[in-house]
Order: C-alpha cells, then sequence, then structure tokens
C-alpha cells in the first residue's frame, strides 16, 4: 500500500516538476508546480510529517505560489515577447552536468548515505514540533521573524515610484 | 523478502528532484521559471529533511523544513519584486538581455 502510494506520488512529482522547467509560458509553469507540490505532500504525511504537509499545501501551494501567478497575471506578458527556448553548448552542458549531478547524489544516498532499516516512529504532532521550534530553535525562529520582516520592506522599497 | 520503503528510495528521489530544478535554473532563461525551479531545489531538500527526520526519530527535521518554508517565502517575495521592477524600467524578463553590466568587447 505504502509503496504504491509512493511509486504514484513520486512519478506525478518528478512528471510535474519536468512539466515546470519545460513549460512554454511561466503560467503553466506555474501550474505544474502547484501540481509538484501537491504530490510532495502527499510523500510528506507518507513519512509521517502530517504536520509538514498541511502547511506545505496552504504555505507553499496556497500563498507562494499564488503569489507567483500573481506577478505572472500583473507583468501580462504578450505571448511573443519572450524568446523561444533555445540551445548552446554551455546550456546543454550546464543541463547534462546537473541530472549527472543529482544521478551522482542518488547513487551515493542509496550506497553510503542513508542507514537501511525502517526507522524508529515518530509523533510529530503540532504540539512536538512547536515546542521543539520555540525552545531548541528559539534563536533561528527569531532571526526567521527578523527575515521575514524584511521580505515585507524590502518589496514595499522596491515598488515604489521614485525607483524608476 | 518483500520490497521495503527506506528513507533511501526519498533520498534518490530528492537528488532527482534537485537534479530538475538545478537542470531549470541552468536552461531557462526566463526569470520567472528560474525562481521556480529554485523552488523545486529547495522543496528537494525539504523532503530530504523529512526522510532523515523519519530515519533518525528526530522531529528536528520537521523545524528546519519550516524555516526552508519560510525562507523560500520571503526569497518569492523579494524575487518577484525585483523582476516587476526590472520589468518596468527593461520591458522584459529574459535574463539574458539584462547586459547592462557586461563587458563590452
Amino acid at each position: 500500500m505504502d509503496i504504491a502510494v509512493f511509486v504514484i506520488a513520486a512519478a506525478g512529482l518528478l512528471v510535474a516538476a519536468g512539466a515546470t522547467i519545460l513549460a512554454r509560458t511561466p503560467l503553466k509553469g506555474a501550474l505544474a508546480l502547484i501540481v509538484a507540490l501537491v504530490f510532495l505532500s502527499v510523500l510528506f504525511v507518507l513519512l509521517d510529517a502530517s504536520f509538514v504537509a498541511a502547511m506545505q499545501v496552504l504555505v507553499y501551494a496556497g500563498a507562494i505560489l499564488v503569489l507567483f501567478v500573481f506577478v505572472i497575471m500583473l507583468l501580462n506578458l504578450q505571448p511573443g515577447t519572450s524568446r523561444p527556448i533555445y540551445f548552446s553548448v554551455s546550456k546543454i552542458l550546464g543541463g547534462l552536468a546537473a541530472l549527472y549531478f543529482a544521478v551522482r547524489i542518488a547513487e551515493g544516498a542509496f550506497r553510503y548515505g542513508v542507514p537501511s532499516g525502517v526507522g524508529k516512529p515518530i509523533i510529530a504532532t503540532v504540539k512536538v514540533v512547536g515546542e521543539l521550534m520555540l525552545s531548541q530553535y528559539l534563536f533561528a525562529f527569531e532571526a526567521i521573524g527578523v527575515l521575514l520582516l524584511v521580505a515585507i520592506v524590502g518589496p514595499v522599497v522596491l515598488g515604489l515610484k521614485r525607483l524608476q | 523478502m518483500s520490497f521495503q520503503l527506506l528513507p533511501a528510495h526519498f533520498v534518490m528521489l530528492g537528488a532527482l528532484l534537485f537534479g530538475i530544478g538545478t537542470a531549470g535554473a541552468i536552461v531557462r532563461r526566463n526569470a520567472l521559471t528560474l525562481l521556480m525551479s529554485i523552488e523545486l531545489m529547495l522543496n528537494a531538500a525539504n523532503l530530504v529533511f523529512i526522510a532523515y527526520a523519519k530515519q533518525y526519530g528526530d522531529p528536528a527535521g520537521h523545524v528546519i523544513a519550516f524555516f526552508v518554508m519560510a525562507i523560500a517565502a520571503a526569497e518569492a517575495a523579494v524575487g518577484l519584486a525585483i523582476i516587476i521592477g526590472v520589468f518596468r524600467t527593461r520591458q522584459t524578463i529574459e535574463v539574458d538581455e539584462l547586459d547592462a553590466l557586461r563587458d563590452e568587447t
């Protein structure tokens, strides 16, 4: 049962990720990315991370991707203004390097990286994760808060008219 | 012996996802697609964090995954604001055409 879910979600994730980077228009890419993120949240549920899975759908697919789609609509790119995909030697070499990198990581992870056997069951409820976040990782939590404040102020400054 | 679902499988999937994101960031020249490729790479890292959290029975990986999500949100907000600013002055979001700092040779 678990394996069937894993195979379906993994295949869907890879196909949607490929569609994201190969999409002809950014809007189609964003929609494919939403599909990929939902499949990823299925995998999170499979890994006993139900809270992270819920946040994945709410924050990622719900908020960040809506921001992407909003910006795509705001820019209102006319078809034909963007150049079609073209290939150069550096791009082909770069793409091949990226895929080689991925295959080597996957191979290494399978051989050496992860101890075999089934892991201990963890109960990662909201309570457990929240207590950890506000005790051991309190400094990182506060730092993220400052970072998000900067991420709010920054776009406002960037969006001011006088920058033009 | 039946086939077991190991964390290694999730790590391999994360590596493939990261590779797809890297390839997209290298090959595509549209700034929006570039940002989405970076989101894919961040999500691959998240998947590996969660897989290791299960393997070692430690919910700290979940906390880190939240931090990655928050950073992704900040990155998307700032990156999209920059894209809008570039589009307003240049009327393009193709990163190849942003060559004002290129050496004229």
